[in-house]
């Protein structure tokens, strides 16, 4: 079942313009954010890379940083953010149907991270996939949450000849890893 | 007045290549891709649950109003109830002014559009900044939206570089990835400038006190984190009662809106969240106005309450035959195409508006399209009759429709006439006539125009014996006009094929024309006496079916009679016993033809099928055409793109609207050349005249014909 829906989330999450990986645990969800900050290194020549990470119950035990040349920000998140070029934060829950990440986003933080930066890394449990909207609904409390997100592929527009263009306010990048085990526990919706 | 804005409007429209080309493209390529977003999806079913949802909503809107306003202030939103424009504009102002406001981020709102927000806080010195980006080109450029989700569809990225040119200081190129990294540099210091963030809802939860915002672009995230203060403006229609009506609505609306299935960014807020000010976290002030603005004015009209169901998708605009002419500034307000005609109507009182009701073609494509099926033709059609109630129709068309078509002696009279003389319409001779419905008028500058018959259909059957041997069933043939005078050949053609399977035929001297001009101009008064006269010379023949071969006159019959008459206690009756027995001739010889389906070698014609918008829409035929042509017909069908798009007759529209019918007619004309059929079918006459006459006058080597026409030949073939 879990294959199922992660295979329907993956397509359709693709379908959208964002990239998905599944990994096993946190430890090679951190190989892969290394791998994926240091090929975004090698496209950035002018400064040093700058990353906000929102650490949540997947990576929180996470001993190492990626270890690459430029600064990871774990703190003071909604100032470093105006500045980063790539966003790290956690997703709550996944939508097969749409390709969605579900995100409580209460947390200011959490929506300066996801929001401002070019590129934007969400990790959610592939366990946390379910199959659409109503599952979803009936998993949270979408009445109460404050700042409830559902986040479908990149930013994007067409309102100018209708041109497809990735990028306008948000994030021109989304990766999504799925995570299968591993990660505290708590917290999770 | 009114009348010459929308012409002028029409006009400049209509020159504008790059407006036309952009609309032109998007309309073509739109239902292709709403069909694919819809795969999966029963959208008749969803339909019928968004109408029921939305429906009850309309129905206790001031108790959900209630009911949000209590949930959304136990989160800490403070919200406000604003009835006029006014109020809100003087809220939002208050508020900037106390809170020393002085910059405020915007994310698409179009009830902001819709009281003209923008320009009232300007006035009060307080810097307004657009987001969305086709809201920030359309601020700019100093214009007002085209398109309720494309603001900016009318503008081509030559223009929009142009704009952004100035604003930034810096010569810009068109190419549109780098115009839209502009907008994200120039823009996002305004997020963070701004003291106050404003932005519409596109669901409002009463149960919990839920806005739900759907964008793409990400600003209104934006606009709802940063700023320390978010004022949501809310119109009434958004509220729904419950969280499980939420996924409805977002099942339809990207689909619907953008061909999306799902936006890139739903959010949904209960309630302040924390916000950042001077580097420190502080809980924002959140402000939610439901504004009123005639919604429950509409709510009190039995008809026009179902236009609360819209949730502002804009496919009405999308299908519009007219619309993707013209675009939305012709419509003269901020809401365009079909809703736009029924929104302005009730939000907006400016006496200069345009007398945008009169653009409907009442091809009924946007009703077919819309998500909570609002019956737009139906209330398109109630303005046109109030307008003609209240101001009266103009001298000509009383001469018309009550001097001429609700006399029949007259009108076929001169019918009779015309039939002799060469050219008897000449302006000069009797200016009234050119504004006749089009048969009658010397419009001839696209197409062709059949002339009025020798003998029409009615002197003809007279002379024939319509009724071969002893027949099991008898029928009447409600001709209508068209098939009268211009076509009478189809009208034996009609004849030839119901004896053929076995049915007799009376043609009922007594019948007229079906009214439909009348009612498609509002002039209600003609309409009932021709349905009387109808009805009566119907009912007294004593027949098993009313056949009718033409789908205008079958909705006539069907319905428009019932209605006209309702309550009249001696034709209420009478229009009921005509209803019931009404056919369409296509769907009866489906019905009587029975096992002979399927059994004719296909080795007719290549044919291609234009859907009629009465005959499809209206009636619900398009399958039942396409099954007796090909398997009884014996064609062999290859069908067109765009097969249900209207040919662009609607009735008299060919004659009031003369610069939209032509251009509407090329683009069917295309779509049929494309498909390489030899022949086009349809089952209405009045499309026959339209497509035939085009055909005709662009000299394309392809035959118009009535599906009559060709069962016709097919039995002439089959007896040789």
């Amino acid at each position: 079942m879990e294959g199922k829906l992660y295979q329907q989330f993956k397509v359709a999450a693709e379908g959208v313009g964002a990239e998905v990986y599944r990994v096993e645990g946190p430890e090679q969800a951190l190989e892969l954010i290394t791998g994926i900050l240091r090929e975004w290194e090698s496209r950035k020549r002018d400064k040093r890379l700058q990353v906000v990470w929102k650490k949540g119950s997947i990576t929180s035990g996470l001993a190492t940083k990626p270890a690459i040349k430029g600064i990871i920000y774990e703190k003071e998140l909604s100032f470093r953010a105006r500045e980063a070029d790539v966003g790290i934060a956690e997703g709550d829950l996944a939508i097969a149907d749409t390709g969605t990440i579900v995100q409580d986003a209460t947390d200011v933080e959490k929506r300066y991270v996801t929001t401002l930066p070019e590129l934007n890394i969400l990790l959610v449990r592939t366990t946390a996939i379910v199959a659409d909207m109503e599952e979803a609904f009936a998993r949270l409390r979408p009445g109460r949450i404050p700042f409830l997100a559902f986040i479908t592929g990149p930013s994007r527009t067409a309102d100018i000849e209708r041109v497809l263009t990735l990028g306008v306010h948000g994030p021109e990048w989304l990766h999504v890893i799925c995570v299968d085990e591993g990660g505290s526990r708590n917290g999770q919706g | 007045m009114a009348k010459d804005n929308l012409k002028k409007g029409i006009q400049t429209a209509l020159a504008n290549e790059n407006l036309g080309g952009a609309l032109e493209r998007f309309a073509d390529s739109y239902v292709a891709s709403r069909a694919k977003a819809y795969e999966g999806v029963d959208f008749y079913g969803l339909r019928q649950e968004i109408v029921a949802l939305k429906d009850y909503a309309a129905e206790h809107l001031e108790e959900l109003a209630e009911r949000f306003t209590k949930e959304a202030e136990k989160h800490g939103a403070i919200v406000y109830r604003a009835t006029s424009p006014q109020a809100v504009k003087e809220y939002i102002a208050r508020l900037a002014v106390e809170r020393g406001v002085e910059t405020i981020v915007k994310s698409k709102s179009m009830a902001s559009e819709e009281i003209h927000l923008n320009e009232y806080l300007a006035e009060q010195g307080i810097t307004v900044k657009e987001t969305d980006l086709g809201e920030w080109i359309i601020q700019l450029a100093g214009q007002r939206p085209s398109h309720m989700v494309m603001p900016a569809i009318h503008l081509t990225k030559e223009e929009v570089a142009e704009i952004f040119s100035k604003e930034v200081e810096e010569r810009l190129s068109s190419d549109i990835p780098r115009l839209v990294k502009v907008a994200r540099q120039e823009l996002r210091q305004f997020y963070f400038a701004a003291e106050m963030g404003i932005t519409g809802a596109n669901i409002a939860v009463a149960e919990t006190g839920t806005l739900v915002i759907v964008t793409n672009e990400g600003n209104a995230r934006l606009v709802a984190t940063v700023p320390p203060i978010h004022v949501a403006l809310v119109g009434l229609e958004k509220l729904v009662s419950s969280m499980e009506d939420v996924p409805k609505i977002l099942k339809a609306l990207p689909r619907s809106a953008t061909a999306q299935k799902l936006t890139s960014y739903v959010t949904m807020i209960n309630g302040p969240v924390p916000t950042i000010v001077n580097g420190q976290e502080q809980p924002k002030e959140l402000h939610i106005i439901l504004m009123d603005n005639n919604r429950t004015k509409m709510q009190q009209d039995p008809l026009f309450k179902k236009a609360l169901r819209c949730i502002r998708c804009a496919s009405c605009l999308n299908v519009c035959p007219v619309y993707r002419l013209v675009g939305g500034h012709v419509f003269g307000h901020v809401y365009a195409g079909g809703i736009g005609t029924i929104l302005t109507n009730f939000f907006n009182d400016f006496e200069d508006t345009p007398d945008i009701q009169a653009l409907c073609i009442f091809c009924g494509r946007c009703q077919e399209f819309c998500p909570a099926d609002i019956p737009l033709p139906e209330m398109i059609l109630k303005l046109r009759e109030e307008k003609a109630e209240n101001e009266g129709l103009s001298t000509i068309e009383k001469a018309i429709f009550e001097g001429v078509l609700a006399n029949r002696e007259r009108f076929h009279g001169l019918l009779k006439v015309a039939s002799k003389a060469q050219r008897p319409f000449a302006a000069k001779d009797a200016p009234f006539i050119r504004h006749l419905p089009l048969f009658l008028a010397g419009f001839t500058r696209e197409r062709s125009l059949p002339t009025i018959a020798d003998k029409p259909l009615r002197e003809l059957v007279d002379k024939q014996n319509i009724s071969v041997g002893k027949k099991a069933k008898r029928a009447a043939f409600y001709a209508g006009c068209l098939i009268d005078f211009a076509y009478p050949g189809l009208g034996e053609d009609v004849i030839e094929v119901l004896n053929h399977y076995g049915v007799e035929v009376v043609f009922p001297k007594g019948q007229t024309c079906c009214g439909a001009p009348a009612k498609y101009s509002g002039a209600k008064e003609a309409a009932v006496k021709m349905a009387r006269q109808n009805v009566e010379a119907l009912d007294l023949a004593d027949v098993d079916y009313i056949v009718s071969a033409c789908p205008t006159c079958s909705v006539a019959l069907k319905e428009d009679f019932v209605k006209l008459l309702a309550g009249d206690p001696r034709w209420e009756e009478a229009s009921r016993r005509v209803a019931a027995k009404v056919r369409d001739f296509t769907d009866l010889v489906k019905e009587l033809a029975g096992d002979e389906l399927g059994k004719v070698p296909g080795d007719g014609p290549k044919l291609t099928y234009h859907d009629s918008c009465h005959y499809k829409r209206s009636m619900g035929l398009s399958q039942v055409p396409r099954e007796v042509l090909t398997e009884l017909a014996g064609c062999q069908l290859v069908e067109m793109e765009g097969a249900d798009l209207c040919c662009g007759m609607g009735g008299s529209y060919t004659v009031k609207f003369p610069e939209l019918s032509m251009p509407i007619l090329e683009k069917k004309l295309s779509c049929i050349e494309a498909s390489g059929a030899e022949v086009v079918a349809m089952d209405c006459p009045g499309c026959l005249m339209q497509i035939g006459g085009g055909l005709d006058r662009k000299g394309l080597p392809i035959k118009a014909k009535h599906t009559a026409q060709l069962l016709a030949e097919a039995l002439r073939k089959e007896i040789e």
